[in-house]
């Protein structure tokens, strides 16, 4: 098991590469291994300097390097984009990806949700120490309430009539209609029966953070308020 | 284990303060043998067959307190960059941890002592050489050999192996340092109050380990002083032991 639970977890002025010789020696691992891992992480141009003057990207880095130095067939980090530029984070989600791809397990604990609705398969959302969802990303935005068809159509009023007969959950919103709970096929088929003209039709997929803040609604354990001036 | 040791002993030699102190040492070792205690030998008594190895006593106990310091920076450090949740998830024993410890620390502290014995006896002599006993034929200087071995080299272990102890203990390296100066302080005013049974005191104790019999603290030998602080470091090495193994990393 490879674990990064806090970037800057090495000697200041230790190098890059020293501070990896010792986590190899201290698990057995073969000093080779300490050069490949500095090559994956791309540090191998800095192996010999003190890590004291890296970014906290390159931090980022070489704790992932101390994470794989073992090959690991699970994996598991905190927070590992913390720090790193644009192309840090592709790298990272590339790696993620092609690492859990060879059969190997990696569990990634973040606050970052746009990026983890990029790299993760399935997410578990813990709430105040209790499990509140382990799910895959597809079902936890599929059922989240922000998630919606929108429909515009001539005659809004004629369709709404049809909303309602049909029971469908809607809300009007920007001239339309705002339904949850279908597909836009049964919307379009429903337009096209009754004869109205669709000007506009499109499926608004809840982000992975209005589904996670749904589903911890009432777990923050720290809650901000608004600014006065905000509230008017 | 050999794993450990391994890690321990890069860990040692693989930041810069270990080779810095080692080189003040080194400095201070060979500017006081050769010249506070060679050269300018003021109160060195050319007929007293015990004066150089006195000298070396000299230079050792007040030299070998920066062996302490390494091995107080070597697990500080650990704990001050919380490299020490590596060093304890690597090994799935920290009994075997804090032994490798211990060890390294033991020949790291053994190889010094005696480099400080051999570099500070030929520096005395080059010193002596120079100064104004150059004309002076000194009596023949006894060192029992054995003797003088143990007392030095344990000596120098123990300052080095108290050092990592009270890090143990501690876990902070501001407030190792500051205990490491302080309670020997704070011994040398508890004596005023115990009098002749302050030579059981542990710090006073091992200084006595490198008085000679017939010196002022003449009511207990070097050996039994050794015990007496042995037995200090026995006690002291189970609660770090125990407190080692059950508390949290952080």
């Amino acid at each position: 098991m490879g674990i990064l639970l806090e970037a800057k977890a090495f000697h200041p002025t230790r190098t890059a590469r020293n501070h990896l010789r010792i986590l190899a020696a201290a698990s057995g691992v073969a000093d080779a291994r300490v050069d490949e891992v500095l090559d994956i992480v791309g540090l191998q141009e800095v192996a010999k300097k003190r890590p004291g003057k890296f970014s906290l990207g390159m931090s980022q880095r070489l704790g992932i390097a101390a994470a794989l130095l073992g090959q690991p067939k699970y994996l598991i980090l905190d927070e590992p984009a913390n720090g790193l530029d644009p192309e840090g984070i592709a790298w990272l989600r590339q790696f993620l990806k092609e690492y859990a791809d060879k059969g190997n397990a990696v569990f990634v604990s973040s606050h970052l949700l746009s990026e983890m609705s990029l790299m993760a398969d399935n997410v578990i959302v813990i709430g105040k120490g209790k499990l509140i969802a382990s799910t895959s990303i597809g079902d936890m935005l599929a059922g989240s309430k922000s998630s919606n068809i929108f429909v515009r159509t001539e005659k809004p009023s004629h369709f709404e009539n049809i909303l309602r007969e049909q029971s469908f959950v809607y809300e009007k919103a920007d001239g339309g209609f705002k339904v949850t709970g279908v597909k836009t096929d049964e919307v379009g088929k429903l337009a096209f029966r009754a004869g109205l003209p669709v000007l506009e039709l499109a499926n608004h997929a809840a982000s992975l953070e209005d589904a996670f803040l749904e589903l911890t609604e009432g777990s923050e354990e720290y809650q901000a308020h608004a600014l006065e001036g905000d509230k008017k | 284990m050999i794993a450990s040791l391994k890690a321990e002993f890069r860990k040692l030699f693989t930041v810069r303060s270990t080779y810095i102190l080692s080189l003040l040492m080194l400095a201070l070792t060979i500017f006081f043998a050769f010249y506070v205690e060679g050269i300018k030998a003021n109160g060195f008594d050319a007929s007293d067959p015990n004066s150089l190895s006195r000298d070396i006593f000299l230079l050792i106990s007040n030299i070998s307190i920066f062996s302490a310091i390494i091995a107080v920076l070597t697990l500080t450090h650990e704990y001050r960059y919380n490299t020490i949740m590596y060093t304890l998830t690597a090994s799935n024993s920290r009994v075997k941890t804090l032994v490798a410890k211990f060890l390294t620390i033991t020949v790291f502290g053994v190889v010094v002592a005696a480099v400080i014995v051999a570099v500070g006896l030929a520096a005395v002599k080059f010193g002596l050489h120079f100064g104004q006993f150059k004309h002076v034929t000194l009596v023949s200087q006894t060192l029992h050999y054995g003797d003088f071995v143990w007392r030095t080299l344990f000596y120098g272990w123990s300052t080095a192996i108290v050092g990592l102890l009270l890090a143990t203990l501690l876990r902070n390296q501001v407030a190792t340092i500051a205990a490491l100066f302080l309670i020997p302080t704070a011994e040398q005013l508890l004596s005023l109050l115990l009098k002749t049974h302050s030579v059981y005191l542990p710090f006073v104790a091992q200084g006595a380990i490198l008085t000679v019999p017939e010196g002022r603290l003449g009511t207990i030998t070097p050996g039994h002083a050794a015990l007496a602080f042995g037995g200090y470091l026995v006690v002291g090495w189970i609660v770090a032991l125990v407190l080692f193994v059950r508390r949290d990393a952080i």
